[in-house]
């Protein structure tokens, strides 16, 4: 490249320069370097700017060498060769960065006027013979002046690849983009450019555009959207920033078929009164998008929909379903106030049997209510655990003092969850160990906690991301078949003979129920005879 | 006792709730005229057509009936300046408190869930007696 701008050998060869050359260089080595430090200082040349990081020393060196190496050439007769060099050496000065052509002809101008005046200010050290001088002087402008143009046809061409780059760049960009883009000029709606994704998912080509004539624009835009799209150019016509607008809208393919668009618009050209003359705008298509969030609406609306649904089952288990089997205990109850002596005592045992299950009946039915209840409430804080312990074994006050039960417990940390929900867990937990002691012992209970690791999340299936604090509950109790260990947490589901030990069966679930309101999880492990382990896992 | 003017207001849409209703009070001596009522629009109907001094001295009021409900009645006598001051006791299956919710901001004076023993439903009725029917200082 560097070479095509080397200009034309030249005919004669010059006598003085080179020794000149030599002369300067003998002699005036360092007052030739003073003098162009000197003068670039004068005449604050652009270029300067990229060597502000140095001292004026440094500059100085640097200067001293870059002098030696011109004279010496020049000395030599390698006139071209100090061109080609001085070159090489600007465009690795960065001479270029200065974008604009006449910025760069300025610094060349700037840079050879300094080495003109440097060379021309020492000649009377030289030759004081007028003739001399004058051959002197015109051996050096002819030099300077071909390193000049030389210099600039170098950096024209350097610039005129660049913007070749640029343009190429230019065209090339809105084909790669995943946008429609387009340009409509504004004073006649014609269309001014499209790019080929216009074509791959409309349809549409410039010319079916502009067959459409001057309301292009309101034959594409859905019909529903044209209030919106002319409302966001109109804003884009008034904005003095040219700020980009965005908006949804649906645009007509070839086939009469609507896709959902998100348009970027703004103004790109505008005439000298600030009238806008260009639209240039892109388009995604979100038409997936848009039919999954539809579609997701949709869902919503089915899950409220199946919620209220639920909602309202609730409420029917908890009046209707209960309003007949409340007639029946009270009924049975009266039959039994009232006319228990006419019974014998077979009668007595049925009504009393009609009574217990109709009591029976109605506690599960409210168990399904609490089941059901339990999700609603879901406003997690922090909470120190050992507070909330503490609430959950003053409820139990009275059966453990009946049973004379010892419970031990480490310290807990606090951690963020659902305070009253895990109080209940933390009751039934209790509650089911109290509950299963053996017979003629003492009901003991240990609880500890303990943050787990990555391996044991993993072994208990658990996301590996987040951090876990396992709470142990250990008894003493009758323990169960392991076998058993995930039949514990089913609703209404029992180890046990009711009579053997009361309750529906409902505790277990609830903790189930609150385990997976906090994301966690329950476990238990037994072993007949020798008491269980109940294991609550909360992400902290 | 038994020829007081003051009566009681059962209104219920389901008929053995209403005659245990009235069998708890009297369990108890507590005679009074019971008038036994089977939905929202035949309670105010009654209200609307009794004089002004011939007001019922309680109305226990069943939440879940046909047609005008509970609620609806139970809205239309606090907020007329004719009846609110009559006591109303709301007496449901319902627990939930949401109904419970509903009942006191409309302006019920008791919110019970109707119990599940006829003893229990005794001791009940004493307790609203006590609290809201008014004996004559004869008595």
């Amino acid at each position: 490249m560097q070479s095509s701008a080397i200009t034309k050998k030249t005919k004669t060869q010059p006598k003085h320069l080179p020794r000149y050359a030599g002369f300067l260089l003998e002699h005036m080595l360092d007052a030739f370097t003073r003098k162009q430090l000197e003068l670039c200082f004068e005449q604050e040349i652009p270029l300067m700017k990229h060597f502000s990081f140095m001292t004026e020393n440094e500059l100085f060196n640097l200067l001293h060498l870059r002098s030696i190496e011109t004279l010496t050439l020049l000395f030599q007769g390698k006139n071209e060769a100090q061109i080609q060099q001085s070159i090489k050496r600007w465009v690795s000065d960065k001479l270029d960065t200065e974008s604009r052509y006449s910025n760069i002809t300025d610094n060349i101008t700037s840079l050879c006027f300094i080495q003109k005046q440097a060379f021309i200010h020492f000649i009377p050290n030289y030759k004081q013979d007028p003739k001399d001088i004058i051959s002197v002087i015109s051996e050096i402008n002819e030099h300077i002046f071909k390193l000049e143009s030389a210099a600039i046809k170098t950096f024209s061409i350097l610039l005129e690849n660049r913007l070749t780059q640029q343009t190429q760049l230019g065209e090339k960009f809105p084909e790669v983009l995943p946008f429609m883009v387009f340009a409509f000029d504004l004073t006649e709606y014609k269309p001014l450019y499209f790019n080929k994704k216009v074509t791959e998912l409309l349809g549409h080509t410039k010319e079916t555009i502009e067959a459409m004539g001057s309301d292009a624009i309101v034959r594409l835009i859905h019909p529903d959207d044209l209030a919106s799209f002319i409302d966001h150019t109109n804003k884009s016509f008034s904005s003095i920033e040219d700020e980009i607008q965005v908006l949804e809208c649906r645009i007509k393919d070839i086939e009469e078929q609507y896709h959902w668009t998100q348009c970027f618009i703004t103004i790109s050209k505008r005439d000298e009164n600030q009238k806008a003359l260009h639209l240039l705008g892109a388009a995604l298509d979100i038409t997936r998008q848009k039919e999954m969030e539809n579609d997701l609406k949709y869902k919503t609306f089915l899950l409220q929909q199946s919620n209220a649904n639920l909602e309202e089952f609730a409420y029917i288990a908890s009046h209707d379903l209960k309003e007949p089997l409340r007639k029946i205990s009270a009924f049975a109850d009266r039959l039994l106030e009232r006319h228990k002596d006419n019974l014998n005592d077979e009668g007595k045992i049925f009504l009393d049997k009609i009574v217990t299950s109709s009591m029976r009946m109605q506690a599960m039915i409210t168990d399904l209510l609490t089941i059901s209840r339990i999700s609603s409430n879901k406003t997690f804080e922090e909470c120190n655990l050992n507070n909330v312990l503490k609430e959950s074994l003053k409820t139990l006050e009275l059966i453990i003092e009946k049973k004379k039960a010892r419970i031990e417990c480490d310290p807990l940390p606090s951690i963020r969850v659902i305070s009253a929900q895990v109080q209940q867990l933390f009751r039934h937990i209790l509650d089911n160990s109290l509950k299963f002691c053996k017979q003629g012992m003492a009901p003991e209970i240990k609880i500890s906690s303990r943050y787990i690791g990555d391996k044991e999340a993993l072994e208990l299936n658990l996301s590996s991301s987040k951090k876990y604090l396992r709470i142990d509950f250990t008894d003493n109790g009758i323990g169960f078949e392991n076998q058993f260990a995930g039949k514990i947490f089913t609703i209404f589901q029992r180890l046990h003979g009711k009579n053997e030990y009361p309750g529906t069966g409902i505790g277990l679930t609830i903790c189930k129920k609150v385990m997976d309101n906090h994301e966690g999880m329950i476990c238990a492990q037994g072993k007949p005879g020798e008491g269980c382990i109940f294991s609550v896992i909360f992400p902290v | 006792m038994n020829n007081s003017s003051h009566s009681v207001l059962i209104v219920d849409d389901d008929e053995d709730d209403r005659e245990s209703l009235r069998d708890a009070f009297l369990e108890n001596q507590h005679h009074q005229n019971y008038i036994f009522i089977e939905n929202g629009t035949e309670l105010i109907d009654f209200l609307d057509k009794n004089q002004k001094n011939k007001h019922p001295s309680l109305i226990l009021l069943d939440l879940n009936m046909p047609g005008k409900d509970g609620r609806d009645a139970l809205k239309e006598i606090k907020s007329n300046k004719r009846f609110y001051h009559i006591p109303v006791v709301v007496l449901t299956t319902s627990t939930s408190l949401r109904d419970m919710q509903i009942s006191y901001s409309l302006g019920a004076n008791c919110f019970i869930t109707k119990p599940n023993t006829y003893s229990k439903l005794v001791d009940i009725t004493n307790c609203i007696a006590k609290l809201w029917l008014v004996y004559p200082p004869s008595a």
